[in-house]
């Protein structure tokens, strides 16, 4: 399938009261691609994010992307107020709309185990339930592209996975492109065409082969192991020589 | 003697008050807005100051007020380091002091006070019935269009910009509402009572609501079950009627949390 950008984003600058959020950032997200953004605390993911979506404007710099485009957001969290009374059914009816795929919506359900919730209050949901019902809120209307910010954040590590598995396998059947804030960084990486480090400026980019061998990522993370468990279940379709030179 | 007090329009505006502030009263409770609902009551007095310090029409006089205090507020931006609702108490108290400072140098001692702070609907008239009917018309119409949006900024308004259902205009008519509504019904609560007519039928009906719409709904039903016995037992025991009709509503919310008042979990 022919990838077209979607979004492109120039040169952009955010301060807040004189304190730098986010400098020079230009990137680029093409159709159909999945692109993990992972970076410590406070180094502007969410911030990032928003920008790309046009829900905060930038000090400086430009956001290029169609009009309308459709986009699936998911939130790091929402603050339904207590006094809202609100089934999960009526929830995500709220944001139906005339391009959702029905069969979609109950394979959707189905996996993410949302079925046996449906007539339960959201705000009585614990973390890992909201999650769930947030992704299949961004995913039911196949959007052109997914932004998921830290999706999995309050669920363990065969909820992810699982997880995982499912995105990048939707992303593929309806060629959706999908962005991911995380600061999981061994969990992510697999699934991703792209990894793009962030620290207030884009560290480094490219494949998570080549970023995991980056200086600045090793910097960044210095600290952190990287288990090397089963967890990395993708088959490359390429290679790499002994100069870390991609071979297809 | 309960028939001879009970005009026509005094049946009419009750009712209108009930629903109009009962559905109005649910956003404002989802959105946290009972500060903002009570700084718009209290600047009602600049309004009915300005009236009569140069006789102009009193309604017209205190819509002005509260509309151009809403709109200040909606475009305002936020203050450093002073919170939300510090922000709304001052302008709530301080539009009260001015008023009543107004109302003293101006010495309208023809003037009942206690009409402006408590109201009295017994006084309804034609004209004050056509107004606060035709602003519950207003309010219902107005509902038909932002209803499903109003609940999508309650629940994220980021969620909803990014599914393409921006929500600021909404929300700028549902405060235009809310003061339009205060405003004119004034005269019938009172500016020290209205904004417990805001809370308290939405606060008792959350309880048993399911749904967004079944809450409208109860919220109305006890609105008008708390106004029309407070406005009976005002009558018969000779109390103020704004005063009865809050203790009346207050009492419907008590009874119906009472489980979780007298009994710990």
């Amino acid at each position: 399938m022919k990838s077209r950008p979607l979004i492109v984003a120039r040169n952009i600058h955010v301060h807040k009261k004189s304190k730098v959020i986010l400098s020079d950032i230009n990137l680029q997200i093409n159709s159909g691609e999945i692109v993990t953004i992972i970076g410590p605390n406070g180094s502007g993911k969410t911030t990032l994010l928003k920008i790309l979506m046009k829900l905060e404007k930038p000090n400086n710099g430009k956001i290029f992307s169609p009009k309308n485009l459709k986009i699936g957001y998911l939130p790091q969290k929402i603050n339904v107020p207590s006094l809202l009374p609100i089934k999960v059914s009526y929830f995500l009816n709220l944001y139906k709309n005339k391009q959702q795929n029905i069969h979609l919506h109950n394979y959707l359900l189905k996996e993410l185990k949302i079925e046996n919730i449906l007539k339960q209050q959201i705000t009585s949901l614990s973390g890992g339930e909201i999650q769930r019902v947030l992704l299949v809120r961004a995913i039911m209307n196949i959007p052109r592209i997914l932004i998921l910010d830290e999706p999995t954040s309050s669920m363990d590590i065969s909820g992810q996975n699982k997880i995982y598995n499912l995105i990048s396998q939707i992303s593929h059947r309806f060629n959706i492109a999908v962005i991911m804030v995380s600061h999981d960084l061994h969990m992510v990486m697999a699934k991703s065409q792209r990894v793009i480090c962030l620290n207030r400026h884009i560290c480094c980019s490219g494949t998570p082969k080549n970023v995991l061998q980056h200086p600045e990522y090793k910097k960044l993370f210095t600290g952190v192991k990287i288990p090397d468990t089963a967890i990395y279940t993708h088959k490359h379709n390429h290679t790499h020589s002994i100069t870390n030179k991609i071979l297809r | 003697m309960i028939a001879e007090y009970l005009s026509i329009f005094v049946i009419i505006s009750a009712f209108v008050m009930a629903i109009s502030l009962s559905s109005l009263g649910c956003v404002v409770v989802w959105q946290k807005m009972a500060f903002f609902g009570s700084a718009l009551a209290h600047t009602t007095i600049l309004g009915i100051a300005w009236a009569l310090l140069f006789s102009y029409d009193m309604v017209l006089m205190v819509i002005t007020a509260t509309v151009l205090v809403s709109i200040l507020l909606f475009f305002t931006q936020r203050i450093p380091n002073i919170s939300y609702d510090t922000i709304l108490g001052i302008i709530s108290h301080g539009a009260l002091a001015i008023g009543l400072l107004l109302l003293s140098i101006a010495d309208v001692s023809y003037i009942n006070l206690n009409n402006y702070l408590f109201g009295d609907i017994l006084l309804s008239d034609f004209k004050s019935t056509i107004t606060v009917s035709l602003v519950m018309v207003i309010i219902m119409v107005s509902y038909i269009f932002i209803w499903k949006k109003l609940i999508l900024r309650t629940i994220d308004k980021d969620l909803a910009t990014s599914f393409n259902v921006p929500t600021d205009s909404a929300q700028f008519i549902f405060i235009i509402l809310l003061a339009l509504c205060i405003a004119v019904m004034i005269n019938i609560l009172g500016l020290l009572l209205i904004t417990s007519m805001l809370l308290l039928p939405a606060a008792s009906s959350r309880i048993v609501s399911s749904s967004p719409g079944i809450m409208l709904l109860y919220a109305m039903i006890f609105s008008i079950i708390g106004t029309f016995s407070g406005l009976v037992l005002s009558i018969i025991y000779n109390v103020p009627s704004s005063v009865a009709i809050v203790v009346c509503s207050f009492l419907i919310f008590i009874v119906l949390h009472i489980k979780y008042i007298f009994i710990r979990s």
